[in-house]
């Protein structure tokens, strides 16, 4: 009897099976993307695309080929070179500075690109005041900037700030269309519709954006500059790395990241795949709070730097892809110095000044973790191994990437994780923002460290306009930074990126972490 | 009908005031400041003094609770944090990708657990009673993520059939429409490109969505068929020579059905607890996949315009459910 009562069901078994059969296709035969469209896999989505508000690499990725700034990184290098403005002058005292902008620069909303403009956008920019203005606090304000004519702006410094011109490279510094307050909405300057759009005058522009889906790009036609080869790029979300690794492989993704060590691994040799690696100024470090009564003692701060396996932590977390530091500035950054001392593990030698401390017995500290960043948790299992071993305890004590941020700036951990990368190519951001005892917490000097003769050089290399001068402080600084053992210095990131063999034109620049040349890059047929 | 659909408005109001002040405190006592994020990992203290002033966040929390309270009023859900647009924006940006899941998903269940249902009352612990059990209770027991890797995994990796992720292949554009619902508006729009990657992609995650869902469905059907079997009106219809299927589909499954709707009901709540792993697993560009972005931000507005949107769907379709007992069973009546 049942057999007859689910008659209908034999009919519309067979229809939902045939459909099944017929969707599927073999793997790999996904129709190939057209030769003038660049498909870009993305782990993580773009949050805003105001270059005014936010301080994201991911959503940089996405900004920063849709506008212009004054000037530009060179090609991979951290040079600076003529962008918007095709000249400029730089006034002895190191405050002033003149740009003469180029002629004929149009928006692509049309509004033409002149000093005015310019004007617009970093007043824009300081009088909102969000994450994306931190570079200039206390430098530079809107009452600074000034139009001299049409063709000509002016930056008056509050402070000398030698790396001014560099930081005008970064994507908070894109010049942003007057235009975009006609969007304004309850004084937001146009905040709520630049969130989902752009305003710029770079080789692209936004064309869509489907959240949590995919972000398209497409090639600005009034563009002043070189035609970029790509007609499009599409940034698709795709959270799960496995998955995106297994697109790459297909072919149906033809750049992607973030993979982890092991998938790039895996991928590389796998036919039609490149994986591109160079040194970055990704830089993983240890903080030691100095609040802390025993990490406040240079020897016990000594003895811990000591303790650690860099090696050890470079082969096992890191698979060998990191080069371990040598204090505070990362190779290849201008003022990286190569004889500065450089800690090794040495456990009796940890044991003898953890003594000489007073503390022979040893004693207990926290480690704060995002357990949330693989790395991270890797290298606390290791730190706590090796602490062990000379007498320190230490307790490992995840929170959420909000309430670590919380805890950091409020002092409240022993010993924390931490990653820093540049905004704009100095080593001021690896000095004054670490080191400088007014930035205590989240704003850099999340060791707490002070030391008056370390804030002067700190606060007199940004002022320096002499470049010999200026290598001479940062020598100074890299020596005391490693002497008093103020960070634990870990190492620094080889980047790596993979991407399908026909994508050409890739250039590598350590300042553009996670946001590859789109204007340079084409696709072999 | 009136007085009890006024009665039931009300108690929705008080359900929602409940669930708005829970959910505000408990998103604000979480240690943890979104100021931090948003002002980035270098800010300065003034940046950050600054922008937790703009949020609003230095004043004391029944002062924020009111705020929120009166804008709410005003239809205004705020600006979400992490992306900078008014929340009802972002709300209603990633709604239909869950509506199209969600919906799909009840579907089956409905179509797949009911007639399983039946088939097991009328082959009471016989092999197809057992084999729906096993279904059924496979489907709670096996964690979602686990289930959903695993199809990943199958279907994606090792067999290259279906797609693991998003809701459209990767060279496919999405169809023009106003809807959101791709199905709908592939077909709208003619695309049938679209129209085919957007019934692959539903694919695994409706699967998954209607499995977990399915086991209360196929349970509360098979107990009440066994119960409303047993009765002598079924025996009469029997013994007139009413043919089986009129006896059990049209005589013993509609009174079988009330209790089932009930569940149903509830069971779009499962599925909308189901949709946050789903989604997250799947990379579904749903509601779910930004409540759990907007979670790990601290993102308050956003966490509660979801939370409230939700419980909004979720209280309106039991209220459905209430007025469908009427259509069903002709007996009950409001009053």
């Amino acid at each position: 009897m049942a057999v007859r009562v689910f008659g209908w069901m034999r009919a519309v078994v067979p229809v939902v099976v045939a459909a099944l059969l017929a969707a599927p296709l073999p793997a790999g035969s996904a129709q190939a993307t057209p030769q003038d469209v660049l498909i870009f896999g993305s782990t993580s989505d773009v949050e805003t695309m105001d270059p005014q508000v936010t301080v994201d690499n991911i959503a940089w990725r996405a900004i920063y080929y849709c506008y212009d700034r004054l000037v530009q990184l060179k090609g991979g290098t951290t040079e600076v070179a003529p962008q918007l403005a095709e000249s400029w002058t730089i006034s002895p005292d190191g405050k002033t500075f003149t740009f003469r902008l180029r002629r004929g620069v149009k928006f692509t909303d049309g509004t033409p690109l002149d000093a005015k403009a310019v004007q617009f956008s970093f007043t824009r920019l300081l009088k909102m005041g969000k994450g994306a203005a931190g570079l200039w606090d206390g430098i530079l304000d809107a009452s600074g900037i000034t139009v001299v004519n049409p063709t000509t702006i002016r930056f008056t410094l509050k402070t000398p700030f030698a790396p001014f011109l560099g930081s005008l490279a970064t994507d908070q510094a894109s010049i942003v269309s007057p235009g975009v307050m006609k969007h304004e909405t309850g004084g937001d300057m146009g905040q709520a519709w630049l969130a989902g759009n752009s305003a710029g005058s770079g080789p692209f522009r936004l064309k869509e954006w489907r959240r949590g889906e995919r972000l398209v790009l497409e090639r600005n036609p009034i563009y002043w500059g070189r035609k970029p080869a790509l007609r499009q790029v599409i940034i698709r979300n795709i959270p799960d790395p496995a998955v995106l690794r297994d697109l790459l492989e297909r072919g149906e993704v033809d750049m992607g990241e973030t993979l982890t060590d092991d998938q790039l691994d895996a991928l590389k040799g796998k036919p039609g795949i490149t994986v591109f690696e160079a040194p970055s100024f990704l830089v993983t470090y240890l903080y030691l709070n100095n609040k802390n009564p025993y990490l406040s003692k240079v020897k016990v701060r000594q003895a811990i730097s000591y303790a650690i396996d860099y090696a050890g932590i470079i082969r096992g977390v890191k698979k060998g892809r990191a080069v371990q530091m040598r204090g505070p500035i990362p190779q290849g950054m201008a003022g990286h110095d190569k004889t500065v001392f450089q800690y090794t593990r040495n456990v009796a030698r940890a044991r003898q000044l953890l003594a000489e401390a007073g503390y022979p017995q040893g004693f207990e500290l926290g480690l704060l973790i995002d357990p949330g960043i693989r790395e991270w948790a890797d290298i606390a299992t290791i730190v706590q191994a090796n602490l062990a071993e000379v007498g320190i305890k230490v307790k490992i004590e995840g929170f959420a990437r909000p309430t670590m941020r919380a805890k950091l700036d409020k002092a409240d951990f022993d010993m924390a994780t931490g990653f820093w990368t540049p905004d704009y190519p100095d080593a001021d951001m690896f000095t004054w923002f670490w080191f400088y005892s007014k930035n205590g917490g989240l704003a850099g000097n999340r060791s707490f460290y002070v030391n008056p003769q370390m804030d002067r050089l700190v606060v007199a290399q940004r002022q320096e306009t002499d470049p010999a001068k200026r290598l001479a402080l940062f020598r100074q600084i890299q020596k005391i930074a490693v002497e008093d053992a103020v960070y634990v210095y870990l190492h620094q990131a080889i980047y790596r990126i993979p991407m399908r063999e026909r994508v050409q034109g890739y250039v590598y620049n350590p300042m553009l972490l996670f946001m590859p040349n789109f204007n340079g890059i084409s696709k072999r047929p | 009908m009136a007085h009890f659909l006024a009665r039931r408005l009300l108690l929705q109001l008080v359900v929602f005031a409940g669930v708005l002040v829970l959910t505000f405190l408990i998103s604000h006592v979480i240690p943890g400041d979104p100021a931090l994020l948003r002002a980035g990992p270098k800010a300065s203290a003034e940046t950050i003094a600054k922008i937790r002033r703009d949020m609003g966040l230095d004043r004391p929390l029944p002062t924020q609770l009111a705020v929120y309270v009166r804008e709410l009023l005003r239809g205004d859900l705020g600006t979400s944090i992490r992306t900078q647009r008014p929340v009802i924006a972002d709300i209603a940006e990633h709604f239909p990708a869950t509506f199209e899941l969600t919906t799909i998903s009840l579907l089956v269940v409905v179509a797949a657990g009911i007639p399983l249902g039946v088939l097991s009352a009328v082959r009471k612990d016989r092999l197809p009673d057992h084999l729906s059990r096993v279904v059924a209770i496979s489907g709670v027991s096996l964690p979602v993520f686990w289930l959903g890797l695993l199809l990943i995994y199958i279907f994606f990796v090792r067999l290259g059939w279906l797609p693991g992720t998003g809701r459209l292949d990767m060279g496919v554009d999405p169809p023009p429409g106003l809807t959101g619902l791709y199905l709908v508006d592939s077909i709208a729009a003619l695309d049938w490109e679209a129209l085919r990657s957007t019934v692959r992609h539903l694919l695994l995650p409706v699967f998954l969505l209607s499995y977990v869902s399915l086991a209360p469905v196929v349970r509360m059907v098979r107990s009440s068929m066994l119960e409303v079997l047993g009765q002598d009106y079924i025996r009469t219809a029997r013994a007139k020579g009413l043919a089986e299927r009129l006896v059990l589909y049209r005589h013993a499954l509609r009174n079988a059905l009330i209790p089932t709707l009930t569940v149903i009901g509830l069971s779009y709540g499962t599925l909308l607890q189901g949709a946050v792993v789903t989604e997250t697993i799947f990379a579904w560009p749903g509601m779910a996949y930004y409540a759990v972005g907007s979670m790990t931000y601290l993102d308050y507005p956003a966490v509660m315009g979801i939370t409230l949107v939700s419980a909004l769907i979720y209280t309106t379709v039991n209220l459905i459910v209430d007025l469908l007992y009427g259509v069903v069973d002709p007996r009950i009546r409001y009053d």
